[in-house]
């Protein structure tokens, strides 16, 4: 079953592929814009640090880190999820029904099945200047078990990117109106780009424990700089498995509901 | 003009169609600013000033300026490349109107129609997070450089939609434009807390007029006419160059333009 669920997964990112390379233009201008804005805020990042020596107790390093992470949870939810951002016009078209009829689990095309190369592009990168920026630290400040828990912790928060993906696929059939769930997401998650205390409550709350964009954002971040108690290491775990069980539910729900157009 | 007032009205009837789209939408606006404006109140708790700016002069401008980037940046123009794309433009051009006003008609609604929500959330954040901002200024000079501002942004984003004509990648040219817009503008932060030369340089093209300049012209409490006169006259300088780069992009375009099955 899973050989055969890899194998597809192998079929539809080599279709996902070729039809990337059918647009080089888009190809360039889409990574040179995403090479622009990464060092846009990276420059923001340069002049705020230029104002002032620390921000909410943080140094321009730390900062960075902050930023680089967010950058490569974010690039490698897009680089796996990039197909849910088309899945809206096939609940409207009617087309779901296509793949719904396939015996595959649906998943396999609509949630993983369009990997987007050109994210591939700049992870790597991002991966290579977080590694540069964390040997800058302090040594007083790097442990192996804090750089440990920080690699658990960004593929926890990328089991809550999963669960946000679902998620935003169950709405795509619960409520039609809505064309622009997934860039709700990306704002939200955009959030934390930067510490959660920099904002104030409430937004530091919602952002943190309702919708938990801190825990995802930030979490990995501040457990390598040993911020980060047993307690809210543990509540981390707890959440993205909650939430993971909660889009399951919530797209099984939907599935209930979806009404095709009968074409 | 009455032809242009039905596609105003029309337009804003659109926009209440979908309500809660609508709604969400501005909830993405308003989660938006949200970065900018504690990022650096943040930086104001340390440093009381931060270039030339105290912490009720630099959130005004950050508030400000997302009123002015609600009405500046709001557009319809999206729709044009797409209708270029597949054909549907030809029923805009059989009408009897002005190609350019029926589309500045339906940008006027988007723009008034965000403006609208735009102001009580603003008075939301005001309340919520018991911020303090100065009262508008210089408002004789303000209207005509924000009309500019206005009239700059729309012919830019025609211009790129007429794009169109010869390519169907549209969408990755604006995605460019929209990040350099969103930072050389100076949405962020006010463009003149940069290094000077960097600040100069950002001056000769035309983002700063679309967003900085009506901003700053608003916030500022003891503005000198002398300082900003070069910044007018570049603004004007750029509104003629968007003005007649848009026109002849559509007088190319239209020209090798054609669409069959209609």
């Amino acid at each position: 079953m899973i050989k055969k669920n890899l194998k597809l997964f192998y079929l539809y990112s080599r279709y996902s592929l070729k039809t990337i390379f059918q647009a080089r233009m888009g190809i360039i201008l889409f990574t040179l814009g995403k090479i622009i804005r990464f060092l846009f805020l990276l420059f923001l990042i340069y002049i705020v640090f230029s104002k002032t020596r620390l921000v909410k107790g943080y140094s321009l390093n730390q900062m960075i880190i902050f930023y680089l992470t967010y950058n490569i949870i974010d690039s490698f939810s897009q680089l796996l999820f990039r197909e849910v951002y088309r899945f809206r016009p096939q609940v409207v078209s009617g087309s779901f029904d296509l793949i719904l009829l396939k015996p595959h689990h649906p998943f396999l095309r609509i949630l993983v099945g369009g990997v987007d190369f050109l994210d591939l592009i700049l992870l790597i990168p991002y991966i290579f200047l977080t590694i540069y920026f964390i040997l800058q630290l302090p040594t007083s400040n790097l442990q192996l078990l804090s750089s440990i828990l920080y690699l658990f912790l960004i593929i926890n928060s990328l089991l809550i990117a999963t669960a946000f993906h679902i998620t935003v696929l169950a709405l795509a059939i619960l409520t039609t109106e809505v064309d622009h769930t997934i860039m709700i997401y990306r704002d939200m998650t955009g959030l934390g780009r930067f510490p959660l205390e920099i904002y104030k409550e409430p937004v530091r709350g919602i952002f943190t424990f309702i919708i938990p964009i801190g825990i995802m954002m930030t979490f990995p971040a501040k457990a390598l700089f040993n911020l980060l108690s047993w307690e809210f290491i543990l509540l981390s775990f707890v959440v993205s498995s909650l939430l993971l069980l909660f889009s399951f539910q919530l797209w099984n729900f939907a599935l209930k509901k979806y009404q095709s157009w009968g074409g | 003009m009455k032809k242009y007032l039905a596609v105003f009205i029309v337009t804003i009837k659109e926009y209440f169609v979908y309500r809660l789209n609508f709604i969400l939408w501005r909830f993405r606006v308003v989660l938006n600013i949200l970065l900018p404006l504690f990022l650096w109140s943040a930086v104001l708790d340390r440093n009381p000033v931060v270039g030339n700016y105290g912490r009720t002069q630099f959130v005004s401008y950050l508030l400000y300026g997302n009123l002015i980037a609600t009405f500046v940046f709001g557009t319809r123009t999206f729709d044009i490349s797409s209708d270029i794309n597949d054909g549907k433009i030809i029923n805009t051009l059989l009408k009897p109107v002005s190609f350019f006003s029926y589309n500045f008609a339906k940008e006027i609604a988007d723009k008034a129609v965000n403006l609208f929500f735009a102001i009580f959330e603003i008075f939301f954040l005001i309340w919520l997070f018991k911020l303090n901002i100065v009262s508008p200024n210089n408002l004789f000079l303000f209207l005509p450089i924000f009309v500019n501002s206005i009239l700059i942004s729309y012919f830019i984003n025609l211009s790129l939609s007429f794009i169109g004509f010869w390519t169907t990648e549209v969408w990755p040219i604006r995605f460019i434009f929209i990040i350099l817009l969103s930072f050389v503008a100076g949405n962020y932060f006010p463009l003149d807390i940069l290094p000077p030369t960097t600040y100069k340089l950002i001056l000769l093209t035309p983002f700063p007029y679309m967003f900085y300049l009506p901003t700053k012209i608003l916030i500022n409490q003891q503005l000198t006419i002398n300082n900003l006169f070069p910044l007018i006259i570049l603004s004007y300088f750029w509104l003629l160059a968007s003005y007649f780069l848009a026109r002849l992009v559509w007088h190319k375009g239209i020209k090798s333009f054609s669409f069959w099955g209609r």
